[in-house]
Parts: C-alpha cells; structure tokens; sequence
C-alpha cells in the first residue's frame, strides 16, 4: 500500500520575536499538499510572521518547521542546491506590492525570479509571456511600476510569483486596499490558479473571502493558534469571531428612538432596522 | 501671501514628481533619438560628451552644443525646457567656478570695475569651461530624456557596467517615487493639521521629525525589499536579461555620431 505523502510544512511548536515583542508563541499545525488554507486573524496576530518562517525568510526563536519532511533552517537555506529548489517550489505575494515590485519594469518585474534561478533565456521569455498573458497584463510589460494602479500593482506582483509555477502558493492578503472588481478578479483566479492541485496558503482577516478560497482555516489570536475547523465551522462561532476582532461590529441609529447601538453584522436581533427595507 | 514651510515643500515634492512624469512621457515621444537603440544613443552621446571635454576651442564646443540642440528639436525637446531643467542650473554652478578665472587670468584687459579687471584669457578660459559643461550636460539630458529609464540601465550593462551599480541605479530609481509619495503624504497630513505659518523653530522641528520618520521608513522598506528579493531567488548576485535589437538605421546613427566625435575631436585639438 502507497505510503502518504509528507506535510508540505509542519509547524512544531513555533516562538518568535520581535524584540521584546512575542509574534508567535509556541503554534503547531501541519499542511497537507494539495490543499486551499486560510490564516485567520486581526492585525498583529502573527500571520504575516508565520507566512514569512514558511518561507524560509524568518527563522523560529523555538520550535521547528519542515517543508515536505526536510528541517527549513538557516543552514539548509544556504545551500544552493535547497534554495533554489524550496524557491522553485514555494512563493510568496507579500501584502504591500511597493515592497515586492523593485524593478524599473513589468517585464523586469515578472523575469526576477526565473532569472536568479538561471532558467535559460527563451525558457524566460516564454513563461514571462504566459504568466502576463495569465494575469491579463501584457499591455504593462513596458511600463514602470510606479505609474501602476493599485489593482494592477497586485496583479503584477502576482505574475511575478506564478511565473514559476510554484507548487506552493503563500499570499499575504491577497485583496487588502483592492476595489470590489479587482477583489473578484484576484479571487477567480486564485480558485482557478492550478485546476485545484496546488497548495495555497492565504493570509486574511476578511471573512467575507474565506468560504471562496480556503478548504480549512487556522484562527490566530495574540500569535496563539485559537482554533481551526473548516471555514463553515469557523464562521458560525460568533463569540470565537468577536473575541478575535474578526466580525464587524455594526453601529446604526434607529429612527423612531433616535440611539445607537452595535451588535454583530449577522443581525440575530429580530427588531426591524433602517436598512431592512 | 507667502506660502508656508509645507506648502513650499509640498510644491517641490510635486515638482520633482511632475518632472520624473514629464521626462519619462518625453522618452515615449515619437522624435528621432526616442526610436535609436538605446546602447547605440548612449555610447555615441557619450563619445560626443568626451569630444566636448577634450575639446580645446570654444568653436569646436558651439559646434557639438549646436548638434545638440538640433538633435533635441529632432526628438522634439523644447529648448525652453532644456533651459529650465538643463542650461540654467549649469550655467549658475559652472559660472560660480569659472567666475574668479574672470578676473585672476592674467592677460589684457577687456573691462574694468575699480580694482577689478576682467581679461580677455579669463574671459576665453571662462567661456570655454562654461560651453564644454552646457554642452556636456545636454547631450547628457538627451540620453535620460530620449530613452526609458529602464533602457538606459540595460544599456548600461551591455557597456559592462557592474551589475551591482545597475541594480542599485534601477531600485533608486523605483524606490524614489514610493518615498516620495509617502513624504507627500506626510506633507498633506501635516498640512490638513496646521492652521497659519509655523514658527522658524516650529520649522525646523517639523523637517528635522520629518526627515527622520522618512529614513526610518526607508530602512524598514529596504529590509522589506531584500526579503522580498530573498523570497524570489535573490542569492546576492543580480542577473538581468538584455533583449537589444539593433536595425540598419541604428548603424547609420552610430556611424553618425563617431564621424561628429571625430570631427569635434579633430577641429578642437
């Protein structure tokens, strides 16, 4: 009988600092391949820290972390041999495109990472095109990024992530600061993005998302892992949602007594409110 | 009314904006430098800015700075803004250099002040320092006008410049703008807060905090930049892609400007 593949990652009991500041402290979850992860939780949770040490750019204070069986540490990482397949492998959209877009073209911008891999130069040319054409941006290949809309600054710093075809996706929110049409369109191809076999692990704390691009979730609180279950499971605890700056707290004012008040957005109270009409 | 500390430093923050806009939209003009490869443009401006240099008559420099000016009409720069980014700041920098050759050359006099004199040898020396950086500086302004930032980097690297110089050229380059905004915002922010005009040490508390708050910014930036680049193959050796195409009418242009070079080098020996 075919024995299971390995965890794409295993996280065993990760600590990590900033300083004074605890990030992290002592989470423990294992991803398998194939699967659409969500990491859940308000700002300064720790998911854009544990999105980092699975990338290999942070390394844990404690704890361990592997990727498909083998230790992510530092050592490893210097190898070339390791770092250019783990980076073949696994890519990472950070959240602020600026951060991820630093060279003076599209074009240039997609063509980074095949070229410190040493692809061969047609082999470049033809997965840049593709990954251009993938993203609906070819018209941009010429233009420098800081004539680009915010939309298009995402979509290029996705294009230069896909252009390898990783098999393993990290997006650290993927829609944060987009407008409504750019959202949707980042999310259809993100459920579209490897017909389904690739692992994708995204960063949000937009709720209204995570039914559409994860299988399974994973609540950061104060950078403990609070809970996990399915997106469903997840998102019907409204105390574990609130108690993690997750829902919307909605203040509205009632016209015939004149107050305000919040209550979570699902409005469980049965009195009729202004925007029911 | 006179404008305020910040609404002073706003004005230039959108003044060198508009000015990095307005070069790169005069690189995608249709003129005739703007369609001439760009390795081609930027070794043969480079060998007329040499000749410049070498040059040791002011006849041979008018010549070089009138090919210049022919070669910005041909590409459809307006002289007048050559005169405000180009010919004014070098004409005000090389003019405090060569203004005491002026009146310590030695040689007949041309004019006289009181005690000072003018000669006429200071007053050659002069010019000829002056012509050869005008004319220096606009040919120059032509390759950074005529072609895109991006090309004039690659072009950089075909001529063996370091990989290392280029990749810092280009992020500079990138990067300048996003501090730019964020120094734009911070600007907005404080002039939505301020209400009449600040005191001098209120001024210089604000630009010295500010100033401050922008390295620091930089510097976590950079940091965010290099993981980035980390997380993307980055090994601590840059490799970029040269796609150069070079036509016929390339050719002819290279042709063109080593017979100038020459002649200018020639005549002004």
């Amino acid at each position: 009988m075919p024995s299971a593949p390995p965890p794409v990652f295993s996280v065993e009991r990760v600590s990590y600092h900033y300083q004074t500041v605890t990030a992290l402290d002592s989470v423990s979850l294992t991803i398998p391949p194939g699967k659409r992860l969500a990491l859940l939780g308000a700002n300064g949770s720790g998911k854009s820290t544990l999105l980092r040490l699975l990338d290999g750019l942070y390394f844990p204070d404690s704890g361990a972390i592997s990727f498909q069986g083998s230790p992510l540490v530092r050592e490893r990482l210097e190898e070339d041999r390791f770092a250019f397949d783990f980076r073949r492998r696994v890519g990472l959209v950070f959240q602020n495109p600026d951060v991820q877009l630093f060279n003076p073209t599209v074009f240039d911008e997609v063509a980074f990472a095949p070229l410190q891999l040493r692809c061969p130069k047609d082999e470049i040319v033809r997965r840049v095109a593709a990954a251009l054409d993938l993203m609906e941006i070819a018209h941009l290949r010429t233009r420098p990024p800081h004539r680009l809309s915010g939309g298009e600054k995402k979509r290029v710093a996705l294009a230069s992530v896909l252009v390898l075809d990783p098999e393993v996706l990290l997006l650290d929110e993927p829609t944060a600061a987009l407008d409504p049409r750019s959202q949707s369109q980042i999310i259809d191809l993100l459920i579209g993005w490897g017909n389904g076999g690739k692992t994708v692990i995204t960063a949000t704390h937009d709720l209204g998302l995570v039914e559409d691009i994860a299988d399974y979730c994973y609540l950061l609180e104060h950078g403990k892992l609070a809970a996990e279950g399915s997106p469903a499971e997840l998102l019907r605890d409204q105390a574990l949602l609130e108690g993690a700056n997750l829902i919307h707290a909605h203040r509205h004012r009632h016209p015939e007594g004149g107050f305000s008040h919040s209550h979570p957005h699902t409005h469980p109270h049965s009195h009729p409110h202004p925007h029911d009409s | 009314m006179k404008a305020s500390f910040v609404e002073r430093t706003l004005a230039s923050l959108a003044a060198a904006s508009d000015y990095a806009a307005s070069a790169e939209q005069l690189a995608s003009t249709a003129g005739a430098l703007q369609r001439v490869d760009a390795r081609i443009k930027v070794a043969g401006l480079f060998a007329l800015v040499l000749a410049a240099a070498a040059a040791r008559h002011l006849p041979a420099v008018a010549c070089l700075f009138a090919a210049a000016l022919l070669l910005a009409a041909l590409s459809r720069i307006h002289p007048a803004r050559l005169a405000a980014w180009v010919w004014t700041p070098v004409l005000f920098f090389t003019g405090t250099i060569a203004l005491p050759a002026l009146f310590v050359t030695p040689g007949p006099p041309v004019a006289a002040w009181g005690p000072l004199a003018v000669s006429a040898t200071g007053l050659a020396s002069a010019a000829l320092l002056v012509a050869r950086a005008e004319t220096a500086a606009t040919l120059a302004a032509l390759v950074v006008l005529t072609t895109p930032w991006p090309c004039v980097l690659k072009a950089l690297r075909v001529f063996r410049c370091p990989v290392l110089v280029v990749a810092i050229l280009g992020m500079t380059y990138r990067y300048i703008f996003v501090i730019l905004e964020t120094a734009l915002d911070m600007f907005e922010s404080r002039k939505s807060r301020t209400v009449g005009v600040l005191e001098p040490a209120d001024r210089r508390r604000l630009a010295a905090a500010s100033a401050g708050v922008l390295l620091s910014k930089s510097l976590q930036l950079s940091a965010d930049v290099h993981l980035a680049m980390q997380a993307r193959g980055f090994r601590g050796e840059i490799y970029l892609l040269d796609d150069f195409q070079a036509r016929r009418a390339d050719w002819c242009w290279s042709g063109g400007f080593a017979l100038l070079a020459a002649a200018a080098l020639w005549w002004g020996r």
